[in-house]
């Protein structure tokens, strides 16, 4: 498989403070990631940076080719979303197709045809003339990932995708997710990987340092007590190889 | 009522009337959205800085104010990071010392002292002709601005950081529209002075957005708000010969309560 984005040793932090230290990762094509880690740990500044939203410090964070910065789709913590903003579902998808290199002259006609077929891919169409503020959370969330997806990405993030919403909204975002890995690579941030334990293919765990691990090589016992989260499904009981480097020295 | 637009004055106020109106609705939308209500306010407020000096020199007020509300902006875009505490802290201190540069300097203008009841809550049957171009001017500076930014500016009052990430110029577009609210402030200052600006950009929009989900139309109903407010806040004014600016205001007020009221009745 094609590396799609390469982190080189990146370190970037907030004023004086370092949030994330010689930090190393590559994403492949069709990869799965899943974020996790404590608060303040540097979850959501790892994406900032791929993205291009943060500047390292130090290090780099190299594209397989420059036309990928267009490519990567985003959908930010749903909390942070302005959900009181006067505009239509249909309007808010068609704003990822904007970017800084055609903001001045995007047409609303332009992207019409990609709007709708996000739409309905993700089973908004018929709410697509309503406002914003009058979906629910799951609809929100999936309106969000329409945005990030019209644009034709070939990379996606996703930042707490499963905070704030139900059960049943979870599982239809994760299937969504599943069936758009066939064709893009997927990070997601979540504080909860229980949803998608059946389906990622790594777990990257950040604590101002990172640890890339293979399916398998945690099990929820390492992710309990080591990163707080709340795991159920994920009981593969392949040893913790890194258990070292993350327990700064106890094991 | 009609002979009343055969006075010069009058024809000045309803000038300046429809030139605030616009801007209500070009500007007003962004600020409401983009919360930015209180950078408003600081920037309308320092702008009492520049008139103070701009008296003290012998020069225009409005020449002051245009100074400093610009510079405000930029101050606020380069030294403020948003929704900070330290942004807040600018907001507030911005305020303060630009009413307080004012009132010095007009304390020491010797001779004749403006009035700065006018200054403060402005005088809309005053607007003078020259100061009625520069607010012509500056209404066409600030639609054409956004119109031509409209795309950059709907995008990071929607969604800041998803903005960032389509690599869109956010620092740039952020200070280019505080630059056009600074603008649109020293135009609607001479219409309902300095302390009651905000209101202007905020009550045509708290209204209009009981009537539509859409921006471009919230700004449509917002300059069509924002006239009926001006309008009827003069027909007021003169007819009861109250203070226009506070009658617009509060006009403005009656009809936002009037709108909601509605809307939770009808519920």
């Amino acid at each position: 498989m094609k590396s799609l984005v390469r982190i080189e040793n990146v370190t970037f932090g907030y004023g004086d403070h370092p949030v994330l230290e010689g930090v190393t990762l590559e994403i492949m094509e069709r990869d799965y990631i899943l974020v996790i880690g404590p608060n303040g740990g540097g979850k959501t500044t790892l994406l900032k940076l791929v993205l291009g939203i943060e500047k390292p410090w130090s290090g780099a964070v190299v594209l397989a080719e420059e036309s990928l910065r267009e490519r990567m789709g985003y959908v930010p913590q749903y909390a942070t979303f302005n959900r009181n903003f006067p505009i239509t579902v249909f309007d808010m998808v068609g704003t990822g197709l904007i970017t800084g290199g055609n903001y001045l002259s995007y047409g609303k006609q332009s992207g019409r045809g990609r709007v709708e077929e996000m739409l309905h891919k993700v089973g908004l169409y018929e709410k697509r003339r309503e406002r914003v503020t009058d979906l629910s959370g799951g609809q929100l969330q999936r309106a969000l990932i329409a945005r990030a997806l019209v644009a034709d990405p070939v990379l996606l993030f996703l930042d707490e995708p499963t905070a704030s919403i139900d059960i049943t909204a979870q599982t239809t975002l994760r299937e969504f997710l599943d069936d758009m890995n066939s064709r893009i690579a997927i990070v997601v941030v979540t504080h909860d990987p229980t949803p998608f334990a059946r389906v990622y293919k790594h777990i990257l765990c950040v604590n101002g340092k990172s640890f890339l691990h293979g399916r398998g090589e945690l099990d929820s016992h390492d992710l309990e007590t080591l990163y707080g989260c709340p795991v159920e499904l994920l009981g593969h009981g392949i040893p913790h190889t890194l258990l070292r480097e993350h327990n700064g020295g106890e094991q | 009522m009609m002979d009343l637009f055969s006075y010069e004055f009058m024809q000045n106020a309803l000038a300046a009337s429809i030139l605030a109106s616009i801007l209500c609705g070009v500007i007003g939308p962004f600020v409401v959205t983009r919360k930015m209500v209180f950078a408003g306010g600081s920037m309308s407020h320092s702008a009492f800085g520049g008139m103070g000096i701009a008296c003290w020199l012998g020069l225009n007020p409005l020449a002051g104010a245009l100074a400093f509300t610009v510079l405000a902006a930029l101050f606020l875009s380069a030294a403020g990071k948003r929704n900070t505490e330290e942004n807040d802290l600018l907001i507030g201190i911005l305020w303060a010392v630009g009413m307080a540069l004012g009132i010095v300097f007009i304390h020491i203008t010797p001779g004749y002292v403006p009035d700065l009841m006018s200054f403060l809550f402005g005088n809309i049957l005053l607007v003078p002709r020259g100061d009625l171009v520069l607010a012509a001017a500056l209404t066409a500076v600030v639609t054409v601005s956004v119109i031509v930014f409209f795309r950059g500016f709907v995008s990071i009052a929607l969604d800041e950081e998803f903005a960032r990430s389509r690599k869109m110029p956010v620092k740039g577009l952020h200070t280019g529209l505080l630059v056009l609210v600074a603008l649109a402030i020293v135009t609607l200052i001479q219409v309902v002075g300095i302390i009651l600006v905000l209101a202007l950009l905020t009550i045509p929009v708290a209204v209009a957005r009981e009537f539509t989900i859409r921006f471009t139309r919230l700004m449509i109903l917002s300059s069509v708000t924002g006239i009926l407010l001006c309008i009827g806040g003069l027909a007021v004014s003169f007819s009861m010969n109250l203070p226009s600016g506070a009658a617009i205001i509060l006009l403005g007020a009656l009809l936002l309560g009037a709108v909601k009221a509605f809307r939770f009745f009808r519920k």
